[in-house]
């Protein structure tokens, strides 16, 4: 870190509680299995806390986060079709680390990719949103990333609380 | 403590759409142990001033990373040349920057999207039926991100608008109260 380094200041960070992943590969000309993942999930009722979907040469590759509450309901729902099964792996448990406000400034994309990075925290999945960045990391990473991250960010002192005390549920 | 919330909806809800043309989508894919380096080049870049759009990336089994890095076309060559020059991977290389340009960006946000279930295949259940290709996308919060090929924008908000209701004085020219500068950033 160079000598003239000042720490970015932030609004706070949040992590979630702990959550399963699923990353699906598709062939691009082929069966939509991420299209009938959310189908299922849908029909399940089950609420899809964090998605990303990108394209990379042949492949349409998705990855989704549902709390790991319903990870045997998934993995069985997932096992039933063949498509799904032969497609879709799982990470458990991970969580979601979001910081904000990004402001759409590289400096604080840059700032926490450095972190996570030299802290050898394997970033699985990354997305920006209206205010926050948002990291999906393994679940016992979390602690050592809000770690990493203090040292090129500054935290409010009177932070937005770390862990959500509401949870909200749709019936 | 957990908050049961009742959505009855006859229709999805949105604070309005929200369409940006004449973007580019700048993708390369770092290796194992690379993320630092990627981390560097973003402050780098940083310094000219230059902002994101939006960021989505995807790590590997083998520690790599994959990152889309979504920018104002009018910044495409300053940022391509600046990335390059930083980055130094040749263009053969597996880990060259690729850039697919122009692109557009849809996106909008609604009550407690993140914890209601059936919004995402909603979403992209009506982009398929109209055949719309989504280029990159992002659930993230309360927020939908779709990136889209080049004069595409315009179609999935007329289509989407017909699966999810607007508020009529917000629609997609007004602004989302909630949005403040974040995205005035061009």
């Amino acid at each position: 870190m160079p000598a003239h380094f000042q720490k970015i200041q932030t609004g706070g960070v949040k992590v979630s509680d702990k959550l399963l992943r699923i990353h699906i590969a598709d062939l691009l000309q082929g069966e939509k299995s991420a299209d009938r993942l959310c189908r299922i999930l849908a029909e399940e009722k089950i609420s899809i806390v964090f998605l990303t979907m990108d394209r990379t040469g042949v492949h349409r590759r998705t990855s989704c986060c549902v709390d790991i509450a319903h990870e045997k309901r998934v993995r069985a729902l997932i096992e039933s079709e063949k498509a799904l099964r032969e497609r879709a792996c799982f990470t458990g448990a991970v969580g979601l680390l979001s910081m904000f406000p990004h402001q759409s400034q590289l400096q604080v994309l840059g700032g926490s990719l450095l972190a996570l990075g030299e802290a050898n925290l394997p970033i699985l999945d990354l997305s920006s949103s209206l205010a926050a960045l948002s990291f999906v990391l393994r679940y016992t990473d979390l602690e050592t990333a809000l770690t990493a991250l203090g040292r090129f960010f500054l935290f409010p002192a009177d932070p937005v609380q770390l862990r959500s005390s509401v949870h909200v549920r749709q019936e | 403590m957990e908050t049961v919330a009742v959505y009855c909806e006859p229709k999805l809800r949105t604070y309005g759409f929200k369409k940006v043309t004449d973007l580019s989508l700048l993708s390369w894919t770092a290796g194992p142990n690379q993320t630092a380096a990627c981390g560097l080049m973003f402050q780098k870049l940083g310094e000219t001033g230059l902002r994101f759009r939006l960021v989505v990336a995807h790590g590997s089994e083998n520690r790599g990373i994959t990152i889309h890095l979504l920018l104002d076309r009018g910044m495409e060559a300053v940022a391509q040349g600046r990335l390059q020059g930083i980055w130094g991977r040749p263009p053969e290389s597996d880990q060259a920057i690729h850039c697919l340009s122009p692109v557009e960006m849809l996106f909008f946000h609604g009550p407690h999207y993140g914890d209601r279930y059936g919004i995402a295949d909603l979403v992209f259940g009506v982009l398929a039926h109209e055949s719309i290709p989504v280029v990159l996308s992002a659930c993230s919060a309360s927020s939908i991100y779709l990136v889209l090929p080049h004069k595409e924008a315009q179609h999935a908000v007329a289509v989407l608008s017909e699966a999810i209701e607007i508020p009529k004085e917000i629609g997609t020219r007004g602004k989302d109260p909630r949005e403040k500068t974040i995205h005035d950033c061009t």
